[in-house]
């Protein structure tokens, strides 16, 4: 990915996304996220969330418009081209998606491993990012002996691996109580400040208000409001943002 | 480096895929060794009934008579001819005297005094001096027949049309009934390769969906799934070998023993004429049958 000065390193460009349903998931939206910066998405069940993150991840193509990363145009990227693509992007879901038959150590080295890293490497890359989410004791313990937080740290770890520049957690919290929604909060937080980009998908007001990050407020896939930094309270009038 | 290590990777999930899906593996590889089996058994007998023809269709011949008053080296000149034809595997000269000889014990076995007193050193087949053509394959026959009869000095030739017809019809019939029950069993095993993968994929449906996330390659997430349909094909195939080259011999050995009086007809191919075909032919059927509906498994079902 670009390292260049006022290259975004995400953009959206006036991106559409109707289903084949009929429904509009999203509709012209247009925005961009700086390298290193931390975004909160928020908006109701519909708004267009989850297809943000399928559109970020290529799982979906737009109906219309352009998607820049790091300064790449996206949009119609080769099929063959998808997994290099996806190497860029960690994700975090919000049930984890662990492998149960495999340990916290096997969970995460099996992102090595699909990228063709060697033993060593894997090892040392492995300890490494259990050493950064706190789990470096458990590396031989399975998901169902650890607790939700101790869960997420893993897909974190699984996701932060392989070294992306943009880190998407869609609803990390969602099946965390307070105690571990904050500590998987903090987290993420620490993985920006070491450079990465963090956006996290969330219902979770308080989060949003206590981490005092810029906060898209999506609804009926549009962004109505696009907050930098500032107390986060929720809206209901509609204004689209457009910063690109 | 990177393929390398990919592909040691997708070798040793193809392993464990087969351990964690054992059922299926179990039900896989035991039709797939049933129908090889069957093919197997079916291969001894149309292969030794194939050699049994072969053998019986070398010992038909064509005789070719000559024209009267042929010189002996014309008579070597065509011989030499005939010799030098591709589907010629014998030619045999029968003087005269020869041919009157084997007449009489022929149909005079009983009575050679009567036929003596009647010809006494008269020959009646004078000119029936001839040559005896013998055919690596039957169904040749009438080709050559046709070019025997356009040879200069060749009178005449007679051949046997029945038996040739009657066992180049009983060759072809083999090959179309070998052809079509290796027809359907590739298809009846295919369509349990694609089984199994396809519930292997449904199996490992999570697993499938965080590798596409993180990156996987196409061939990092479908290469596992192909080598585990080949080393089904692959154990398919051993299995079968394995009884039937435990079973061929002692089953020959029977036959041989219970039909003594047919030993001239039964003639069998060697443990090691029949495995150096079947071992090849049933490991690239399974590792065939294997690979395709594995690798055609995946192509449908597995999209990045």
């Amino acid at each position: 990915m670009s390292g260049q000065k006022n290259v975004p390193i995400i953009a959206l460009d006036h991106i559409s996304k109707k289903y084949s349903t009929g429904v509009e998931a999203l509709e012209e939206v247009t925005l961009r996220i700086e390298k290193g910066e931390f975004v909160f998405v928020v908006g109701q069940s519909g708004s267009g969330k989850s297809t943000l993150i399928k559109l970020l991840l290529k799982e979906l193509q737009p109906t219309q418009g352009r998607l820049y990363i790091g300064g790449r145009q996206v949009t119609r990227l080769p099929r063959k081209q998808v997994p290099r693509y996806r190497r860029n992007i960690g994700v975090v879901f919000q049930d984890f998606l662990l492998l149960k038959d495999r340990t916290v150590y096997e969970n995460v080295a099996f992102a090595q491993q699909v990228i063709g890293k060697s033993k060593k490497e894997t090892v040392k890359n492995v300890t490494d990012i259990l050493v950064t989410v706190g789990l470096a004791e458990k590396l031989d313990v399975y998901p169902e002996q650890l607790s939700g937080g101790e869960q997420q740290r893993v897909a974190i770890a699984r996701a932060l691996v392989n070294r992306p520049t943009i880190l998407l957690a869609d609803e990390p919290t969602g099946n965390l109580d307070p105690a571990n929604a904050w500590e998987i909060m903090s987290l993420l937080d620490k993985v920006n400040k070491k450079g990465t980009t963090v956006i996290v998908v969330t219902h979770n007001e308080e989060a949003v208000n206590i981490m005092q990050k810029r906060v898209i407020t999506l609804q009926n896939g549009t962004v109505i409001s696009d907050e930098s930094k500032s107390g986060y309270t929720p809206m209901t009038g509609k204004a689209r943002g457009s910063v690109l | 480096m990177k393929k390398i290590s990919v592909f040691l990777y997708s070798i040793r999930q193809g392993f464990k895929n087969l351990r964690k899906n054992r059922m299926f593996t179990v039900a896989s590889v035991g039709t797939i060794a049933a129908c090889l089996f069957l093919f197997g058994l079916f291969y001894f007998v149309a292969g030794n009934f194939q050699h049994m023809i072969r053998n019986i269709g070398t010992s038909v011949s064509i005789t070719a008579f000559f024209e009267e008053g042929i010189s002996e080296e014309q008579i070597e000149i065509i011989g030499k001819t005939i010799r030098e034809r591709p589907e010629v595997s014998d030619v045999r000269y029968i003087s005269a005297e020869e041919a009157w000889e084997r007449f009489q014990e022929e149909r005079y076995a009983d009575s050679r005094k009567q036929i003596t007193d009647t010809f006494g050193e008269d020959n009646p087949l004078a000119e029936s001096a001839s040559y005896e053509i013998y055919l690596k394959d039957i169904s040749q026959q009438e080709s050559l027949v046709a070019y025997t009869e356009s040879v200069e000095g060749i009178r005449q030739v007679n051949r046997s049309d029945e038996i040739a017809e009657n066992l180049a019809n009983i060759n072809k019939l083999v090959g179309y009934v070998s052809g079509s029950i290796i027809l359907i069993l590739f298809v009846v095993a295919m369509f349990l390769i694609r089984t199994s993968i396809a519930t292997g994929i449904t199996v490992r449906k999570t697993e499938i969906g965080i590798m596409r996330l993180i990156g996987a390659s196409d061939y990092f997430i479908r290469a596992p799934f192909v080598v585990e349909g080949v080393l089904l094909g692959m154990i398919g195939a051993v299995i079968p070998l394995a009884i039937l080259y435990f079973i061929y011999e002692r089953v020959i050995e029977y036959i041989a023993e219970r039909f003594e009086s047919l030993t001239g007809i039964l003639t069998f191919l060697s443990t090691g004429q029949i495995f150096s075909m079947l071992i090849p032919l049933c490991l690239s059927l399974g590792i065939g049958i294997g690979f395709f509906g594995s690798f055609l498994t995946v192509r449908r079902h597995l999209h990045v």
